[in-house]
Formats: structure tokens, sequence, C-alpha cells
């Protein structure tokens, strides 16, 4: 199940320091999160019955503005962005644009920085 | 007297073949970089009638001609462009923010609809670069 699988990839590179979650974060504030959706999972069919599945997964890593006003900050979320990104290659998925910026998409005062990541599997 | 034969072989035509599929693949190259060109048209149309649009905006809602703004541009390789919407919004810090990337990507504020339309007119994508090779070639 590709849910449980990047779940795992990034509890195991992140937890408890950053929470990872799926479509919303909930609970209580934090500096740094994560917030992950399969945007598809596509099927490749033989004999009428999915052999391959190729999911296409954006994670976003959220990070409080006020980290990035100190270098220690910037660099605290620079090696997360890292550790986030080795974590995914090194359990199978490719991560062809590595992390871009995408600014504070949900106007909440949180820098977002985007991992879009890939992974085929036979099903 | 034996008639003159001249040799018709691979090392007396190797030049003169080589010139001729050298001039082929610069065309091919040529209607490709066109096709890719058509390609991106395509995606520009279908992201302009995909993207989300206000029909009744509230007073005081500013107009940002979202969907007119998907542009295509060119890089180096001539056989890859990029599509990118130029609509800057601000958030309440001032910083600016592709509108693009609220849409695509806020998990509170978010319409996603780009990789959806990018992916629903590949087949029509490859159909106008075939198309385009065809008329050129």
């Amino acid at each position: 199940m590709i849910y449980s699988d990047i779940q795992t990839v990034l509890d195991n590179a992140l937890y408890p320091d950053v929470l990872s979650y799926w479509l919303r974060k909930t609970g209580a504030d934090a500096d740094e999160y994560i917030v992950y959706t399969i945007d598809s999972d596509e099927a490749t069919n033989a004999d009428d019955r999915p052999l391959i599945r190729n999911t296409n997964i954006a994670v976003r890593y959220y990070f409080k503005d006020s980290l990035i006003g100190t270098s220690a900050g910037r660099t605290k979320v620079q090696n997360r962005a890292g550790t986030i990104v080795s974590a995914l290659e090194n359990n199978g998925y490719s991560v062809p644009f590595g992390a871009q910026n995408v600014g504070d998409i949900d106007d909440i005062g949180y820098g977002v920085l985007l991992i879009e990541c890939y992974k085929g599997r036979v099903v | 007297m034996g008639a003159i034969e001249i040799k018709v072989n691979t090392a007396s035509l190797q030049s003169a073949v080589e010139d001729i599929l050298r001039d082929y693949g610069d065309v091919v190259y040529e209607a490709t970089a066109e096709g890719i060109k058509a390609a991106e048209k395509v995606l520009i149309k279908n992201l302009k009638a995909a993207s989300p649009s206000i029909k009744n905006p509230p007073k005081g809602y500013v107009k940002k001609n979202f969907a007119k703004n998907w542009k295509g541009k060119t890089s180096r390789d001539k056989l890859r462009r990029y599509v990118g919407n130029t609509t800057i919004v601000t958030d309440k810090k001032g910083n600016e923010i592709p509108l693009s990337n609220i849409l695509e990507y806020s998990t509170t504020r978010g319409k996603p609809f780009i990789k959806k339309t990018h992916e629903a007119s590949i087949d029509e994508m490859a159909r106008a670069v075939v198309e385009t090779i065809k008329k050129e070639v």
C-alpha cells in the first residue's frame, strides 16, 4: 500500500522531530511538519488487470517563517529538505526536481518546500 | 572491349549518403521543434479551459485574469519548452507567490488541476507533434 509506504519512509527519517500527515495537518502547532498527497497512481494493465502502478506523490515540507530568519534556522531547513530527499531516494522513489520553494501557499506564516516524487511498483 | 563499369557501393557513396542523412536529421530536428511548439499550444489551450474562475466575485475582488496568463517559453534545447502561469499574488506579509502554486499545492485553498490537465492532454499533444512533423518532413 503506497500510503503506508510513504508514511513509513517519512517517519523513519524524521519522527519524532517532524510529523507527517496525509492530506491535512491535525493536532498541535509545530514549527515543522509534512503534508503529503497522492496525486496520481496510474496503472499499466496486462490481461485487464493492473500490472504496474506509477505513483506521483507531492510531499510538502512546512517550516515556520521565523526559522529562516537566522542562519541556524536556514541550515536546519536545508538539512531537513536534504534528509527528506535522501530518504525518498533511498527507498525507491525518484525525485527529479529536488526540493522547490513554493512559498506560503496556505497563507499561514509557513514556508513550503515541495518535493515531488515518483515510484513505480509491480502490483 | 568491355563497357566501363562504375562501382556503386557503400564505400563510394558513404560521404554523399552521410551528407543527405545529416540534412535529413536537421529537417527532422527542426520539424520536431515545431511539433513541440504545437504541443505547447495544445497544453496552453487546455489549461486555459480548465482554469478555475469566479462567476460571481465578491465585492472588492481583484480580477487577476489567471486563465489568460498561461505562457510558454523555450529553453536552449529546442525540443524542450516550459508552460507556466504568470499570475502572482501576495501573502499576508506581502511576499509574492505564483497563484498556480496555491491552486495546485495548497492543502487548504487549493483547486488542483494543472497536473491532471497535463496528463489528460498527453495524447492530444503527441498527435499535434506527429501532425506537425508529417507536414514539415
